[in-house]
């Protein structure tokens, strides 16, 4: 179980006189084990921010993280990168184009390990990879050798997944992970990712602009406006959802914030 | 070309310069290709581990330990150049400059202008001579001895965990650290390691010249690149395997053209220096030709295809 308790996030401009950009607001969230959430929001809503202070790229201005009860706040991100796998907007982030599929897998099999003397590419490390890759279907068993920057998109976005997942992670983010990929390759690294997520039984928060994706994925849909957790919808409740409801959401959400400011000014 | 000749060239400076110069384009190949960093500090890391490796024989030290010496302290000079971008946050090119402008001080004040071995002293060269007597040939044997293993060294170490962790953290620190590697102390780890290699090159340089100028590593940092990227243009970069021989073969055949260059007769080496620029303008530029023909040709392979 992963708790989140009144995490804060601010950002200083390099200009004194602008205001401070605070783009996380208090957000309170338990994400139960199993549980596979669409995090959905506008542009500047805090979702990828969310995501980089939970993953421990960025530090939290004030409020705490717990993994199993274990304040992980201040743990550095490479060391809470033992409990988190993530995957990319961007497929040239997750990868290195010009090493091996192997040498990418590689890395990301001793994630959360100490990294010692003996050799990186094992014969026997390779037939795990290859029945990872198998169910894939990318055509990738037997290839290893390959440079990373000669596979497609697709396939480099799916090596990337496989890679947050090698070693099962307490925690998946997903950050747009789709959203760079042509429509048909989307539509089947979306599949892959339940599926993955599924027989894995993988704890996953997931950011989509897709709207249509953030009601048919997952059991639980969370909706962040100017860094607020705006709503936070049970699977049963998602089922009767329509994109429509979502947008009335928005609006409702972001008139209501206007207000509230209205009054603080 | 007959055995004749190729003995003649072996005679010459050309190849253990070319040995000494492929050991330290292999420390510049550690921090411009696997870190990513232009790393200025050679250009006095060099002459200061000639100084060093000098002063220490000078002093009646082996000259197999003032080496190590040497080295010892070359690494520490690249913690320190590592250190000042990762906990100070000084731009990597200007940590490199700002170390390059520091050891200037200790370059002139301990080699006095122009450190000179005292005749009196063994090196580790003359030291194998007095075994086999045949200076050449000691020279050679103990450069190659030391490339060879260099490079067992470098493909031992770059294929484990740890350097395959060094080499991804140099190539996408986000991958790396969202794989739970320490990129800080990475980077702390090649810079040191890059120094090494700088710092024994020096020192072989300095024994085997036998006295050594403050500023001898003037325009150094072009020669390590050049080599870099004249290996890369011979071999390509097809595997991190091929690379490392690549800058062997980038050392020996740099060296063989200016060997070549030098003995035009009545060639003004004033102009080397230039020259090498041009050198290596040339050699940064094919690559780049490369790439405009075949991505030029693309397009209209195409449209073939789709007729």
């Amino acid at each position: 179980m992963i708790k989140i308790e009144h995490l804060c996030k601010e950002f200083k401009s390099s200009n004194p006189t602008l205001p401070i950009n605070k783009v996380l607001k208090d957000v309170n969230l338990t994400i139960n084990d199993g549980d596979f959430i669409t995090l959905i929001g506008s542009n500047g809503s805090g979702k990828s921010t969310l995501q980089n202070v939970i993953s421990g790229a960025y530090k939290p201005t004030s409020g705490n993280i717990f993994f199993d009860g274990l304040d992980v706040t201040n743990l550095k991100e490479f060391k809470r990168a033992k409990y988190i796998g993530r995957v990319f907007q961007d497929p040239n982030v997750g990868t290195i184009g010009d090493i091996s599929i192997q040498e990418n897998l590689a890395l990301a099999f001793k994630r959360g390990e100490k990294r010692n003397l003996s050799w990186a590419l094992k014969d026997e490390y390779n037939e795990i990879y290859n029945k990872n890759l198998a169910p894939l279907n990318l055509g990738l068993e037997n290839r290893l050798n390959e440079k990373i920057s000669s596979l497609s998109g697709g396939q480099r976005q799916s090596i990337t997944l496989l890679m947050a997942i090698l070693k099962k992670p307490k925690l998946l983010l997903l950050d747009e992970h789709t959203a760079a990929l042509d429509p048909k390759t989307s539509k089947k690294i979306m599949g892959l990712t339940q599926t993955l997520v599924e027989e894995n039984h993988l704890t996953t928060l997931m950011i989509t602009h897709n709207m249509r994706d953030a009601l048919k994925y997952g059991n639980r849909l969370i909706m962040l406006s100017t860094g607020r957790v705006i709503a936070d919808i049970s699977a049963e409740e998602k089922a009767k959802l329509t994109i429509d409801d979502l947008y009335d959401r928005f609006d409702a959400a972001e008139k209501e914030n206007n207000f509230s400011s209205d009054l603080i000014d | 070309m007959n055995w004749g000749s190729i003995l003649q060239f072996l005679g010459t400076d050309a190849p253990t310069q070319g040995l000494i110069w492929t050991i330290f384009a292999l420390g510049v190949f550690i921090s411009y290709r696997i870190l990513n960093v232009a790393d200025l500090s050679v250009e006095s890391l060099f002459p200061f581990s000639a100084i060093m490796s000098l002063l220490f024989v000078n002093n009646g030290m082996n000259p197999i330990l003032a080496i190590l010496f040497a080295i010892i302290i070359g690494g520490i000079i690249g913690l320190v150049n590592g250190a000042l971008h990762i906990y100070l946050k000084i731009n990597p090119l200007l940590s490199g400059i700002i170390i390059m402008v520091a050891l200037y001080s200790p370059n002139v004040i301990l080699s006095k202008g122009n450190l000179v071995l005292d005749s009196s002293k063994l090196t580790i060269f003359t030291g194998l001579n007095t075994l086999i007597n045949n200076y050449t040939f000691s020279k050679l044997l103990i450069l190659g001895i030391i490339v060879i293993l260099i490079i067992f060294l470098m493909y031992w170490f770059f294929g484990t965990e740890l350097g395959l962790s060094l080499r991804a953290s140099g190539k996408n620190e986000n991958m790396a650290r969202a794989q739970g590697i320490n990129t800080n102390s990475r980077y702390l780890m090649g810079m040191a390691f890059s120094a090494m290699f700088i710092a024994l090159s020096g020192a072989l340089y300095g024994q085997m010249t036998k006295h050594i100028a403050a500023d001898a590593g003037k325009g150094s940092i072009v020669i390590g690149l050049t080599i870099v990227f004249l290996g890369e243009v011979l071999l390509g970069h097809r595997s991190f395997k091929l690379s490392l021989f690549s800058v062997v073969l980038g050392g020996i055949i740099f060296w063989l053209i200016i060997d070549i260059i030098i003995q035009i007769p009545g060639f003004n080496t004033n102009y080397l220096n230039l020259l090498k620029g041009i050198f290596i303008t040339i050699v940064v530029v094919i690559p780049e030709i490369k790439k405009l023909i075949t991505n030029n040709k693309k397009p209209k392979t195409t449209t073939v295809e789709e007729k």
